[in-house]
């Protein structure tokens, strides 16, 4: 435990000592104590089920009303948060503490003008007079980088990207000058480089304001990058705590240890080194996936939408191909008509040399059988009536795959090769956790003995220990069955590990193409160049730290 | 900005004239089925009323119906018939009294509607005073209140009606049964008919408050300092309302479904014993009317409240956007 | 007879051991219990009571209700508890028969519309439009008085008058199972559109389907009842549950022979709701 000893110092801002948090007599926080100092930045760090966003539900009061009870110290500005009651606390509130929640888009009321909604935060500063709350609103909605603060103001949320809104979350909280403003996940909603802008400008604004920043994420490179001081939760208690610097280049506990060696930004070798030699025999073979010139529109003249405008790449025999780029670039739909889900305006799609757009249904069913699909979010792709043997069995049974028997054989030995045990089969989705799912759902994809698996952000929905013991999995498979993979993902870290050859596509063209070590090391687009300045990647010093500690432990825990 | 102003209000004139559309089809289909209802279906209760010696009607009169209703012809051509004196208003002559149909419906309308509009808004404030009831009274409180719209569901109509005179008419004598005009016994029989469609409506208006409250934006509300009451008035009841309004639509049936019942226990005069009188006599014309005209106040108050919940509402955009599926 | 089929696969997917499945709540069970006594007092009704339905005791007219006359007596020396036991044969049985015909016709309509959408779903859906449009209470009285005064008609009618609720339930279902990725990745796995239909839409939207029509079973009752109440039932000596309340209320100074049948209606329809809630919420 690292902890700084000298805590009487004057801009001590928060103490939190001893919390403790219960939902009903479930205890979900245990011991948990951390410092802040005003001007500084303290992370929280954890995956799903840690405890961190309920510690700060518990620090703010605003716990479910009978469900959460928290015990324990806060004290901030010399009094016990915990122990204040919601009158007590509503001083605070605001003024003093200010929250920016995860997701932009619902964080505001959806009926109501961003102004209206602004004036209750104008009001705190003490103005009381409607013509000065306005001024000060626009002004805060300028200091942000806010084009057009009047529109803005005038709009309803709905009419402003999720950006813009986070913006005017963030101008609204510091809008008051709280002491302390509690960040949860701002922007794990957010695009990558969307994401980067706004980090800036909260770092900007704790800097110039002397503002305390409390950070809440699951995202380590982040958090390295953007903290002094860090805190490891796990299941309610904490791993670790002390600066960042420290825990990156020396983390104590074995946690922090796995947790830092699985993030991709962190550990440019991470998954590299599970993957077997990159292969060398596909020069003479046709191409897996070849895509030509391949257009998807939607709607009709005055509101036609160019999802996907003139594509083209070839995915190599045996190769992984990523597919990268921000929402809305296209490359959900691009992939949708590869699997025959769309189909194209105009273009060819070819897969093993055969045309694809021009194939029947029956064609289509032969098709299956080379070309599967795993879908982003395991909670959605598995039928929650259905039992495991019967969903990794569907393919089997729709597309004849020997007998009833053989059927179940075939089962057993890939629920076997994903590394579940038979006492899944009979079990329901809802009965299996995200990772155990996202197994099952690459059990049926394989079931059939394809060639080719195209992976919709497979492990985008996953905590980052879960996804790596995914991506160990897939590189296991790859290997062994000589497969090739299309892999879509919009972290270009993880991109440049698990991929041979990459595309960029951004508003439905592919801005970019080639090997994966040209557009990283060489990026010629400037898009290109944009999203990889903007993968949060941990400061010089700590990075080194991170990658002389990777080799030795990689694979101790990566396959659970 | 004028061209996307011009852009919405073309889009919003589309959605008006093809509900309006939607509607008059509804109209003229319900007039169409109810028509084969009580036309095609096994037992001919039309004859049966004619001749029936209690009637009245003398052998001239009886003629002048069959010949009126072409009750000689096909049943096909009574249809077309029958639709072309519905598109012209006139809904009739009335099997039981010889009297033009319209004229008894009409003269049965306003007690009814009145009976109805007092039953509406006694809904609404039951609903209201639960829904606001479950959401900030102590938690034991509001848990009782919370199993009242479930209750209210299970008690019909008639045993509301009975428990109220029971209660109120003869025990503690707050009204008499023999003068149920009186504001008192109107009042009584319009919770009766309050009751039952107050409890889908709380119902909707509790689980809308729910989902708000349980929003990203309403905690974030409080972040900023605001108390709970100011959070529930200020953010959570607009958003909570635009549903009910849809619900209250939908329930103006339940309220003319329910004026049978009601009617006939309180002793009312309206269109519910107007019903209830006909379907003893078999008086199918008068029927056909009201259910017709029940379903025309159904089409036109779901039409306002489908046409004025996008213009309360800024998130449903009144240009019928397509949103594509891109990633 | 897709309604059939969705009631077993609902009834399936119900039995099945899944997630948080939580320990029975005391008023389910107490409901359950109620509706265990409706079924065994149609079933069986000479097991609970020795009197006769049809014949009173007329020197025991209008008697209040004690330990001999659980619900008293009505004006011809009837015990009223033995005609409300008698009675619930034909409450309970018309009510199955009613969500019976509700569920099947209104599904049937809910999916075709549903899965089939483009025209089939515009057509489909005026019909449920004009269902709707007309008070369900008042359809299922001129129904009723056009196939004649018989509770057998009284539930077909309030079938009838059912069927745009299950139709619109369905439908929803449907098209929101429909667009989930599990049916989309059974159209990869090499499925038809039929066999997605049967094999994932169906179990699930069985159990809301299911839900509905438990609920349904309690408003079923209770339109039979007010049918009945009005005289649009079987006529006496039936004793239908409505009826008896009708015939009750000649009587203001023996409130009984209004309170005791009510208050079976009431319990009845009560624990039917609560079941159909628990059921919702039971994952």
């Amino acid at each position: 435990m690292v902890n700084q000893s000298h805590t009487e110092s004057e801009d001590l801002l928060l103490q939190v000592d001893g919390l403790n948090v219960w939902y009903g007599s479930n205890q979900v926080v245990r011991d948990v104590h951390f410092q802040l100092r005003r001007g500084q930045a303290l992370a929280l760090i954890g995956e799903s089920g840690s405890g961190k966003s309920t510690i700060t539900k518990a620090i703010l009061g605003l716990l479910p009303e009978g469900l959460g009870h928290a015990e324990g110290q806060a004290i901030f500005e010399g009094q016990n948060l915990l122990k204040l009651s919601q009158r007590g606390l509503r001083q605070f509130r605001g003024t003093e503490l200010g929250y920016i929640p995860q997701d932009p888009g619902t964080a505001l009321n959806a009926v109501r003008t961003i102004g209206s909604q602004a004036h209750e935060a104008a009001s705190l500063t003490g103005v009381t007079d409607n013509k000065e709350q306005r001024q000060l609103i626009l002004q805060a909605f300028e200091q942000v980088g806010l084009p057009e603060p009047q529109r803005v103001y005038d709009s309803y949320p709905h009419q402003l990207s999720g950006g813009m809104l986070q913006r005017v979350l963030i101008a609204l909280t510091v809008l008051p000058r709280p002491a302390l403003i509690v960040a949860d996940e701002p922007t794990s909603a957010l695009d990558v480089t969307v994401q980067k802008i706004i980090l800036d400008l909260l770092d900007e604004l704790r800097t110039s304001l002397n503002i305390g920043l409390l950070l809440i994420t699951h995202d380590l490179a982040l958090a390295a990058q953007r903290t002094d001081h860090l805190v490891v939760l796990r299941q309610g208690q904490v791993q670790e705590s002390g600066t960042s610097s420290q825990i990156f280049e020396n983390p104590q506990t074995e946690y922090a240890r796995k947790l830092l060696a699985d993030v991709p930004s962190l550990n440019t070798e991470r998954y590299r080194d599970a993957r077997g030699p990159l292969n060398d025999s596909s020069a003479h073979k046709k191409d897996a996936i070849y895509v030509e010139d391949v257009v998807r529109h939607f709607g009709h003249s005055a509101e036609l939408v160019k999802a996907v405008d003139g594509v083209s790449f070839e995915v190599k025999r045996g190769s992984t191909h990523a597919l990268v780029g921000e929402s809305g670039s296209g490359k959900t739909t691009t992939v949708r008509m590869i699997v025959g889900l769309e189909t194209p305006t105009a273009g060819r799609i070819f897969l093993s040399g055969q045309d694809l757009t021009k194939r029947s249904t029956k064609d289509w069913r032969e098709a299956r059988r080379q070309l599967q699909l795993v879908y982003q979010n395991p909670f959605a792709s598995l039928d929650p009536a259905w039992s495991v043997a019967k969903i990794i069995a569907e393919p089997l049974a729709r597309l004849k795959y020997g007998s009833r028997a053989q059927q179940k054989v075939r089962v057993r030995e890939v629920l076997a090769e994903v590394g579940l045990d038979e006492s899944f089969l009979s079990r329901r989705p809802a009965q299996l956790s995200g990772g155990q799912r996202q197994r099952v759902a690459i059990a049926r994809a394989l079931s059939l003995r394809p060639e080719i698996l195209v992976l919709d952000e497979p492990t985008s929905a996953l905590d980052v220990s879960v996804q790596a013991d995914i991506l160990d999995l897939l590189a296991v498979l790859q290997r062994e069955h000589s497969l090739t993979y299309l892999f879509v993902s919009h972290d270009l870290a993880l991109v440049r590990q698990v991929a041979d050859t990459v595309s960029v596509m951004r508003r439905g063209v592919v801005v970019e193409s080639g090997t994966t070590q040209k557009i990283f090391e060489n990026p010629e687009h400037s898009y290109t160049q944009t999203l990889i300045s903007s993968v949060p990647s941990s400061r010089g010093d700590v990075t080194q730290g991170v990658q002389e500690q990777s080799p030795s432990h990689i694979y101790a825990g990566a396959i659970a | 900005m004028g061209y996307t102003v011009s852009v919405r209000l073309s889009g919003y004139r589309n959605l008006v004239l093809s509900r309006l559309g939607q509607g008059v089809l509804v109209i003229f289909l319900a007039y169409v089925l109810s028509f084969i209802v009580v036309s095609v279906l096994p037992g001919d209760a039309i004859t049966n009323a004619l001749h029936d010696p209690q009637s009245g009607l003398s052998e001239e009169d009886i003629a002048r119906i069959v010949a009126f209703y072409g009750l000689d012809k096909p049943v096909l051509i009574q249809l077309l018939l029958a639709l072309g004196r519905f598109v012209t208003g006139d809904l009739g002559i009335s099997l039981q009294s010889g009297l033009p149909v319209t004229d008894l419906v009409f003269d049965a309308l306003p007690s009814t509607t009145f009976l109805a509009l007092t039953a509406l808004i006694l809904a609404l404030v039951l609903a209201v005073a639960i829904a606001v009831g479950v959401h900030l009274l102590p938690s034991g409180a509001a848990g009782i209140l919370r199993s009242v719209p479930s209750f209210f569901l299970s008690v019909p109509n008639f045993v509301i009606g009975l428990v109220l005179i029971s209660v109120f008419g003869f025990t503690l004598h707050t009204f008499t049964i023999t003068e149920p005009n009186a504001p008192v016994a109107t009042f009584f029989a319009a919770l009766t008919l309050a009751i039952p469609v107050s409890a889908p409506l709380a119902e909707v208006l509790i689980s809308s408050l729910d989902v708000e409250a349980r929003q990203d934006y309403a905690l974030v509300a409080r972040s900023r300092g605001l108390s709970r009451v100011n959070v529930f008035a200020q953010h959570l009841l607009k958003p909570s309302a635009l549903p009910s309004v849809t619900m209250v639509a939908l329930l103006i049936g339940e309220l003319l479904g329910g004026a049978v019942i009601t009617e006939t226990i309180f002793g009312r005069n309206g269109v519910g014993t107007l019903v209830q009188r006909s379907v003893g006599a078999g008086d199918q014309p008068v029927l056909l009317a009201v259910v017709v005209l029940s379903a025309v106040v159904f089409v036109l108050v779901n039409l306002i409240a489908d046409l004025s919940v996008p213009l309360l509402d800024p998130r449903t955009s009144v240009t019928k956007k397509k949103k594509a599926v891109v990633s | 007879m897709t309604g059939i089929v969705q009631l077993q696969t609902a009834l399936e997917t119900k039995s099945t051991p899944s997630g948080n499945r939580s320990s029975l709540p005391v008023s389910v069970l107490l409901s359950f219990a109620v509706i265990v006594f409706a079924v065994l007092f149609s079933a069986f009704p000479s097991l609970f009571t020795s009197h006769s339905p049809e014949l009173g005791d007329t020197s025991a007219k209008l008697v209040s209700p004690g330990l001999h006359h659980w619900f008293g007596t009505d004006y011809l020396g009837r015990d009223v508890f033995t005609r409300v036991v008698y009675g619930s044969l034909s409450s309970v049985s018309s009510a199955l028969a009613a969500v019976i015909i509700g569920l099947v016709v209104g599904s049937g309509i809910g999916l075709l519309a549903g899965f089939l959408g483009g025209w089939v779903d515009s057509a489909l859906g005026r019909i449920v439009d004009v269902l709707l449009a007309i008070p369900g209470f008042l359809l299922a009285v001129v129904i009723v008085s056009s196939l004649g005064f018989q509770t057998i008609n009284a539930a077909i009618a309030t079938g009838v008058s059912a069927i745009a609720v299950f139709g619109r339930l369905m439908r929803a279902e449907v098209i929101k199972i429909r667009g989930a990725a599990f049916v989309e990745s059974s159209f990869l796995s090499g499925g038809n559109r039929l066999q997605a239909l049967i094999f994932h839409v169906l179990p699930n939207a069985g159990r809301s389907v299911l839900v509905l029509a438990i609920l349904q079973f309690g408003t079923s009752i209770m339109v039979i009842a007010s049918l009945a109440f009005l005289g649009y039932g079987d006529p006496p000596p039936s004793s239908d549950w409505g009826l008896l309340v009708a015939s009750g209320k000649e009587y203001p100074t023996a409130p009984w022979l209004i309170y005791a049948p009510a208050a079976v209606i009431v319990a009845t329809v009560l624990s039917v709701n609560r079941i159909s809630r628990w059921l919702k919420k039971v994952r």
